[in-house]
């Protein structure tokens, strides 16, 4: 760890299972990192620390996706009394660096916490994979502003914005279905799909084209 | 459809939001769409006619609601009243004892019998919402 991994981690409260768990991690993960992007992260290690700050949880598990990204795992303890009872993720990849997409993906980690804090039904396992996945083929697709959140209906929700009038939504339900909504200045058309794997089509792909070129026309 | 009587075009129609994390991102320019859902089936959607108050009168009997509640208020999602009664839906007037500013938004009857016709509409009012923050409500009324 570089010298300033190594002061996050001193001002990390007295956790036993902190050095046993995170030191591995750190060695295993950091000239991995070095060689896909050719430089140094500065952010990367301390943003990780700070998710183990805030989340004060057992790693459950670490391990590589096939498109390179990186997952942990934190499950949050259901035994402590006012704990939300399910687990959330830490997601890193290079182009995930990006602050917006990061800002996004971090309040996904959070959904869980936040459904069980506002008294929504907890998002399936498969809703937050969707989610995820889908978010991340968005963003790839258009560079919009987004944002993420749990529903009182128990889905993930993709929430694109391209200013007052115009949205696209894609409602990541429990089941695994997707319902897509978009409004263009008041003008209404929704799509449903079983399978989130599939997407962005044709549907989602005009509708997000349109919200750029909406943003485009107003600047 | 408005009560030509009743609505201006223009006058603006808060919708109250508890959640801290709603109004984050309110703030941040993205009104989550289910500030405007209401459970499946219900046709109304509860609103404050904000122009038809004094801003402190509003605030308070908000806070109160919220206090009932145990909950926080943090601001509302105002949309104006043609965008309110565009699309089938309608507006009209409800006063209630402690809010006498109280109105409703009427979903259409397909809203009523399918959940994602209910998401729709929700989806178009939140879309068209603006922010309006304590800070704001907090200005002293100029008119």
């Amino acid at each position: 760890m570089d010298a300033q991994v190594e002061s996050v981690a001193a001002s990390y409260p007295a956790n036993s299972s902190y050095k046993s768990a995170m030191d591995p991690l750190m060695e295993g993960f950091a000239p991995s990192w070095n060689q896909r992007t050719g430089e140094e992260d500065p952010d990367y290690e301390s943003s990780l620390l700070r998710w183990w700050k805030e989340t004060g949880e057992k790693l459950q598990a670490m391990y590589m996706e096939d498109d390179d990204s990186s997952v942990f795992e934190l499950d949050v303890d259901s035994s402590a009394a006012g704990s939300p009872p399910n687990k959330i993720w830490f997601i890193e990849t290079a182009w995930e660096r990006n602050q917006d997409l990061r800002a996004v993906l971090e309040d996904l980690c959070q959904a869980t916490r936040e459904a069980w804090e506002e008294g929504y039904p907890i998002p399936s396992d498969l809703a937050l994979a969707n989610a995820r996945f889908l978010l991340r083929a968005a963003f790839k697709y258009a560079r919009l502003r987004y944002e993420v959140y749990p529903t009182p209906d128990g889905e993930i929700a993709i929430d694109a914005s391209a200013g007052r009038g115009c949205s696209v939504l894609l409602l990541c339900e429990s089941e695994g279905g997707v319902l897509c909504l978009v409004n263009m200045n008041g003008k209404l058309r929704r799509a449903r799909f079983s399978d989130a794997l599939r997407l962005p089509d044709g549907f989602v792909c005009e509708a997000l084209d349109e919200m750029v070129l909406s943003e485009v026309t107003r600047t | 459809m408005t009560s030509a009587e009743d609505f201006a075009p223009s006058e603006n129609l808060g919708r109250s939001v508890f959640s801290s994390r709603q109004a984050k991102r309110a703030i941040r320019g993205i009104v989550p769409f289910h500030v405007f859902l209401e459970k499946e089936g219900e046709p109304l959607i509860s609103v404050d006619r904000l122009d038809k108050s004094k801003s402190q009168e509003a605030l308070q009997i908000a806070q109160s609601i919220a206090t009932s509640r145990d909950r926080t208020f943090y601001g509302w999602a105002a949309v104006t009243a043609d965008v309110a009664a565009s699309n089938g839906r309608r507006v009209t007037p409800s006063p209630q004892p402690g809010n006498p500013f109280h109105a409703d938004i009427v979903l259409p009857a397909p809203a009523i019998e399918d959940r994602d016709e209910q998401k729709q509409h929700a989806q178009e009012l939140a879309t068209e919402a603006q922010w309006r923050g304590l800070d704001e409500v907090r200005q002293p009324d100029i008119r």
